[in-house]
């Protein structure tokens, strides 16, 4: 397919972003923070579900920050892949089936997440000695975010006027997720976090597929 | 070819943007369409290319209508805002993803028309380090450069000096000759008085006059 030749080219674009780096740098600083003022306790894996943006025990300020401002930088790479699509969307759409488009972005958008998601593990492991690796536990966390970059594309036609309130629900909804089924659910096991996720995803992404016009029908 | 505009009517939060509007536009012709801002000349283009389904009446391009095929007119290409690329790739490599999709053209023929529309200087400066006036040119050289037999410009001469603005004109007299469908919209008339065939006007979405 001739297409194939635009997922690299916009994701090389995308990729020297000054504003991606400077939040990618952001996150590192907040990495390294967390990393030299918490107390481990021997719990690695704590800090390992705190690093990937998913709350499970002794909440407290650090933690929280660190989980929120996880979540917002998976969530502004998705949105502004989608802003990017959005954009140019008027150039493709002549030339490449609206399909064809959404399949792309999302495409790409399943690439960069899972880059950033192995990028940022792969660091916290490296921090800690690989203490606790677990490619289940990674594999749980790459689907986690694209569920949550799942939400903010399906979600940003509907509440991009209301910016705040979609920030809310994504840094919300994945942290009340994973506090009830790590926590409450304590025989559910990280297979079946990884299905359920797995099926969260087929259905927003189901939802934006049929909703793709917002790609680039005008609105205001 | 020809693109028939048939009853169309467009309502946008209780705005009627475009009202019952019937138009022909044939080849060999440079369509003009003219108003001021915010009388509906961008919500007609934009429903001629299929962006913006209209809430009655139909688009028929080729003698298909485009809401019941595809969605998109075949063998179209449309300039709207000139901001709608990658402000992180050079003039040439915005075009050149584009031309990328279909693969119908070469990089000679991007180079051409690079040239024709005088940014082969600039072409590997970051487009957004571009001045409007050069990011008008990519987005009239991205419609250009495939040859496509509907050509669609909105606003095609804003930040154009006198100079690039006479040369588009030439070239778009051209590509009339060669039987292409042309349809300019703009709010400044002079701009295209001299270069259309027929113009219409349009006022609170409806054409009032041509």
């Amino acid at each position: 397919m001739k297409y194939e030749s635009l997922k690299y080219k916009l994701l090389r674009s995308f990729a020297i972003n000054k504003t991606r780096l400077f939040l990618l740098l952001l996150m590192l600083t907040l990495v390294l923070v967390f990393r030299f003022s918490y107390n481990f306790a021997g719990d690695y894996s704590m800090y390992y579900y705190i690093i990937s943006g998913i709350a499970k025990t002794n909440i407290n300020f650090l933690n929280v920050s660190m989980i929120v401002s996880y979540n917002i930088f998976i969530v502004c790479l998705s949105i502004e892949l989608c802003i990017t699509y959005k954009k140019i969307s008027y150039n493709l759409l002549p030339r490449l089936s609206s399909k064809k488009i959404f399949n792309n972005m999302y495409g790409e958008n399943l690439i960069l997440i899972s880059i950033y998601s192995l990028f940022f593990y792969l660091l916290c492991s490296l921090l800690v000695g690989f203490q606790e690796f677990n490619f289940l536990t990674l594999l749980l966390i790459v689907l986690k975010n694209i569920y949550i970059s799942t939400i903010a594309i399906t979600l940003y036609e509907f509440f991009k006027k209301y910016y705040v309130i979609l920030m809310a629900l994504i840094i919300i909804l994945p942290i009340y997720f994973n506090y009830i089924s790590l926590i409450y659910i304590t025989d559910f096991n990280v297979q079946l976090k990884g299905v359920v996720i797995l099926l969260f995803n087929i259905i927003l992404y189901s939802i934006s597929y049929f909703n793709r016009r917002y790609l680039y029908e005008y609105k205001d | 070819m020809s693109i028939k505009i048939k009853n169309v009517s467009k309502k946008i939060k209780r705005e009627q943007v475009l009202d019952r509007v019937t138009l022909t536009f044939n080849e060999g012709h440079i369509y003009g369409i003219t108003g001021r801002n915010g009388s509906g000349k961008t919500m007609l283009l934009k429903t001629i290319c299929g962006f913006v389904v209209p809430d009655d009446g139909e688009v028929i391009v080729d003698g298909e209508n485009i809401f019941k095929t595809s969605g998109f007119p075949k063998d179209t290409r449309a300039m709207f805002d000139s901001s709608n690329y990658l402000n992180d790739l050079s003039g040439y490599e915005n075009l050149e993803l584009l031309a990328s999709i279909q693969n119908k053209i070469t990089k000679k023929e991007i180079d051409e028309t690079l040239e024709q529309v005088k940014l082969t200087t600039e072409k590997n400066k970051k487009f957004g380090k571009y001045s409007l006036g050069m990011k008008q040119k990519v987005g009239i050289a991205q419609v250009l450069m495939e040859d496509p037999k509907i050509m669609i410009f909105d606003e095609p001469f804003n930040g154009l000096d006198d100079n690039s603005a006479k040369n588009i004109r030439k070239i778009l007299k051209k590509k009339k000759e060669e039987g292409k469908i042309i349809i300019i919209a703009t709010h400044v008339k002079e701009d295209i008085e001299n270069l259309c065939d027929i113009i219409y006007r349009m006022d609170k979405g409806k054409v009032v006059k041509n």
